[in-house]
């Protein structure tokens, strides 16, 4: 780290929620980092998919598909989601159209920084030109190893130039200052011998001080990698049902001191807490805690719980449009709290037995998946074959209890439907929605900076799914089709909670799925 | 090949050497893998200053650039000059060549051709590396790391090769084709001057010039190759030459590369780059090196010894500090925010006046004792490096082969 980076690093982190380097930036999601988006760009409806790289700088993945045949072109440019640097932006980066399939564009964009970042997609097609901004959180996950063939091949070239080195200095010593045409005397041997022996200690010590040196690189990404780890949470059930909710203190200093004081309202709420009973993940609580300081503590009174080790994700984010979900865990005895209220919600399946290597019951492979609630409604998911890291649709249909398509639905804070997406073994958490897997508070942020960008075009257009629930929610008509972009990130047995709100009431079905 | 490009210049008898003389002012020319390892440290040094330029006013971009393949080409080149000039030393059939090379495993060559090849090899190692590096680190925003490090080093070595090759000529050599070379080699001098300015950019920008961390950069920096240079040339001014090569290429490309349009390529952007940006106004190295001029010519044969170093360390920090401190107030003030003096430029991912006011100087010496402290580390840095830059000196101008 040189004194100008690391000025400008903290000078980056004095004014911004989230620290460039070394601090901090966390993860969004838990095990699924990328980012999965559905809207409109002005006339054209679009699915994105931006695949973050594994460090930063790296190169971030952009696959846009059109659902339309009038798209001409789309370029795809990086700015930061608000605040210096999210005015000016950089020059496109024409995306490719795919010989194969006509809707689908891809695009390489440099991610450069740490932090909320935003891919600006302008299209062009048969209907004019529109935008679309996309929020992406950037964040380094993981160090890659150096190949054997690699390693082999520097420990052949260090070693040739350190011998090459000691050999070239020996024989500086012992030829260089002979006049021209002098026999080497035995006294330039053995300077020249001499002069080997020092050069062996010294390129001794400058690979040595290069070692220690790299050590020290590598120890910082380390450090940079583990800080992008999910946060702690800290629990406490303090009396017959109140939860104390906070960062750890074991987490670093910047999450307690700048992200979690400064925490913006996501779909009304400053954090959403899912409970998944463990293992088998056979109930899911959906609650809000409200904030009980300025320092970031929350505290929820429970519902009624059953008994169980329960994994506790905490989903926030801070004012920087950065999503952060805190992880945690906690054993409770069975609670006696008040029923659900508001926007709280709750599921409860058959656990999921995640060792089983059989066939298990309701896990969807392929085909329609169906699962029936307590007042007959049915809920219907259809996909086609399920396979890692392939972004796809997932594609729900409410109907009621004789199978009609359900016309009652309501907007469930302010979305069509809301889903989270559990792997059984619990490396893998994302709370996504009809628009996808960006938390609409970023959303809103991108929009609103698009709006203000010269020359943006319906970029202030309602994300996919969304019907905020300061716009008279009762008059929003739900459709009971709702889908929902999404990749799963690694093949492995998943539980979906799907959530939706009918007649007054939040439903949610429970689906599992394999994916290969 | 080797020397028989031009005629042999003797050393044992004054006579010989006399003869020899006339011959060498007739027909002596440099030969080509001189001007090759010249062109090779020449297109390094610029093609490095593009680079960056390239970098914060484009961003990261194809492997390649014009700057990439100028950087390139100097590898390439010195590797193929060098390798070809011992290959040819060591298989051929005259006794000439053989008789004014160095042997390193069996081979025969100048010495100068065996460290510029070196040079070459480690800045081929370091394109793997250095692309393993950004790929498992991405940490891509510093100079100084370990694969740049060592592409620098294999740069510098590049560098001390055709130095030494032009030295081993030139002190076989004497008259105008001494002259000659005496020129090419301050030359040199003041291109590993331009380089090391460019490998200590990130510790010297201005909002630094008033802490100790940007005189111990300049103390480690400069002194070796104006102090060993000074040893060999027989200019009455070399540090000064050498400092006024390096001053005049940094204002050239200061004036001129803002000429250029330039778009960035790579996001966030937060500052409206429309032309590529320049690196910043030159220290003012003249001033010291001109310093350690008159030093050199005041101590007269005393010149070489140990007290040498010590007094050419003082001098030139003392020299450096008192010229340059004042005049980063200028460089900080209103007056220095123009197309002259550059202060205006800012490359595309720099917050600054966005995030930073970046004329205020950094505090980065936390008290005044720490920054006295610091600048009495950077004078004895700058006698540690004085003393090598004699060291090396002494050695470089006895070098024959």
């Amino acid at each position: 780290m040189t004194a100008r980076n690391a000025l400008r690093i903290a000078l980056v982190v004095l004014f911004t929620a989230i620290p460039l380097a070394a601090p901090t930036a966390a993860l969004a999601h838990v095990g699924s980092a990328d980012v999965f988006y559905e809207g409109d760009a002005g006339p054209y409806h679009l699915i994105v998919t931006v695949v973050v790289p594994q460090v930063i700088p790296g190169v971030a993945e952009v696959q846009v598909r059109s659902q339309s045949n009038d798209v001409k072109s789309i370029s795809t440019s990086v700015t930061r989601l608000s605040g210096p640097g999210s005015n000016l932006t950089p020059v496109p980066d024409l995306a490719l159209r795919s010989p194969i399939d006509p809707h689908l564009f891809t695009s390489s964009l440099w991610l450069m920084e740490y932090g909320s970042m935003r891919v600006r997609l302008a299209v062009s097609g048969a209907r004019g030109g529109a935008e679309m901004s996309v929020p992406v959180p950037s964040f380094a996950r993981q160090m890659l190893p150096m190949p054997r063939w690699l390693g082999a091949l520097l420990l052949a070239l260090v070693t040739g130039l350190a011998l090459g080195a000691i050999s070239i200095i020996g024989a500086a010593a012992r030829d260089s200052k002979l006049p021209k045409g002098s026999p080497v005397t035995a006294e330039a041997r053995r300077s020249g011998r001499r002069a080997m022996l020092v050069a062996a200690v010294i390129v001794s010590m400058v690979y040595y001080f290069a070692f220690v040196w790299w050590g020290a690189d590598d120890a910082q990404f380390a450090r940079i990698t583990r800080l992008f780890k999910p946060p702690k949470l800290a629990l406490m059930l303090d009396g017959a049902n109140h939860l104390a909710i906070r960062a750890a203190d074991s987490n670093e200093p910047v999450i307690r001191e700048k992200v979690m004081p400064q925490l913006i309202p996501d779909h009304g709420h400053l954090m959403h807490l899912f409970m998944v009973r463990a293992p088998g993940l056979d109930r899911m609580w959906h609650l809000h805690p409200e904030a009980i300081d300025k320092e970031g503590a929350f505290a929820e009174n429970l519902p009624s719980i059953e008994a169980g080790h329960y994994q506790v994700f905490a989903d926030v984010v801070d004012k920087s449009g950065f999503p952060w979900t805190l992880v945690g865990a906690i054993d409770l005895p069975q609670i006696s709290g008040a029923p659900l209220s508001g926007d709280d919600s709750s599921g409860r399946a058959e656990a999921l037995a995640a060792n089983s290597s059989g066939p298990i019951a309701k896990v969807s492979e392929s085909g329609i998946a169906t699962d029936v609630l307590a007042d007959g409604t049915r809920v219907l998911w259809r996909h086609e074959p399920l396979r890692a890291k392939i972004p796809m649709l997932l594609q729900f249909i409410v109907q009621d209890k004789n199978g009609e398509p359900a016309r009652d639905l309501e907007p469930y804070m302010g979305m069509a439907a809301h889903a989270e997406i559990v792997a059984s073994d619990l490396s893998v958490f994302a709370h996504i929605h009809p628009s996808g897997s960006v938390p609409m508070a970023a959303l809103m942020m991108a929009s609103a900076d698009a709006a203000k960008a010269p020359g943006a075009i319906g970029a202030m257009k309602m994300p996919a799914g969304m019907a905020m629930r300061e716009m008279a929610p009762a008059s929003v008509a739900i459709a009971p089709n709702i889908s929902m972009p999404y990749g799963f990130p690694k093949p492995g047995l998943y539980r979906i909670f799907f959530q939706f709100k009918r007649g007054g009431r939040i439903e949610t079905a429970v689906f599992d799925a394999r994916v290969n | 090949m080797g020397n028989a490009a031009y005629p042999d210049i003797a050393f044992e008898s004054a006579a010989r050497v006399a003869d020899r003389t006339v011959a060498a002012t007739r027909v002596a020319s440099i030969p080509w893998y001189i001007w090759c390892l010249a062109a090779a440290v020449t297109f390094d040094a610029l093609g490095g200053y593009w680079d960056i330029s390239w970098h914060i006013s484009i961003g990261r971009d194809t492997f390649w650039t014009p700057a990439h393949m100028a950087v390139y080409l100097a590898g390439t080149l010195a590797g193929i000059a060098s390798g070809y000039t011992i290959l040819a030393t060591t298989y051929s059939a005259s006794d000439e060549a053989r008789e004014s090379s160095v042997s390193v495993w069996g081979f025969r060559g100048p010495l100068g051709c065996f460290i510029a090849a070196w040079g070459g090899i480690a800045m081929l190692t370091s394109a793997p590396f250095d692309n393993w590096w950004h790929a498992a680190y991405g940490l891509d925003v510093k100079i100084v790391s370990l694969p740049h490090s060592i592409l620098a080093f294999g740069e510098g070595m590049i560098t001390l090769g055709a130095m030494l090759l032009v030295c081993a000529h030139l002190n076989r050599a004497s008259g105008a084709y001494r002259d000659k070379l005496d020129r090419l080699l301050l030359y040199i001098g003041g291109i590993e001057v331009f380089g090391a300015a460019l490998f200590i950019l990130e510790s010297t920008p201005m909002e630094f010039m008033h802490s100790s961390s940007f005189y111990l950069a300049v103390a480690k920096a400069f002194p070796i190759v104006l102090l060993s240079i000074s040893l060999v040339s027989s200019s009455r001014w070399p540090a000064t030459t050498m400092a006024a090569i390096y001053t005049a290429l940094f204002l050239a490309a200061l004036w001129i590369f803002p000429l250029f349009p330039a778009a960035p390529k790579l996001g966030p952007v937060y500052q409206n780059v429309t032309g590529m940006v320049p690196l910043w106004f030159p220290v003012l190295l003249i001033v010291p090196a001109f310093a350690l001029d008159l030093l050199r010519q005041r101590m007269g044969a005393r010149w070489g010894g140990w007290q040498s170093a010590i007094n050419a360390g003082v001098v030139f920090m003392a020299a450096f500090i008192a010229a340059q401190w004042p005049f980063a107030n200028f460089l900080l003030s209103p007056a220095a925010r123009n197309r002259i003096f550059g202060t205006i430029y800012f490359g595309y991912s720099d917050p600054a006046n966005l995030l930073y006011d970046p004329y205020t100087f950094a505090r980065l010496d936390p008290t005044r004792a720490a920054l006295v402290q610091g600048l009495l580390m950077a004078v004895f840095v700058s006698i540690i490096f004085c003393s090598i830059g004699i060291a090396l000196g002494n050695w470089m101008r006895k070098v024959q082969r």
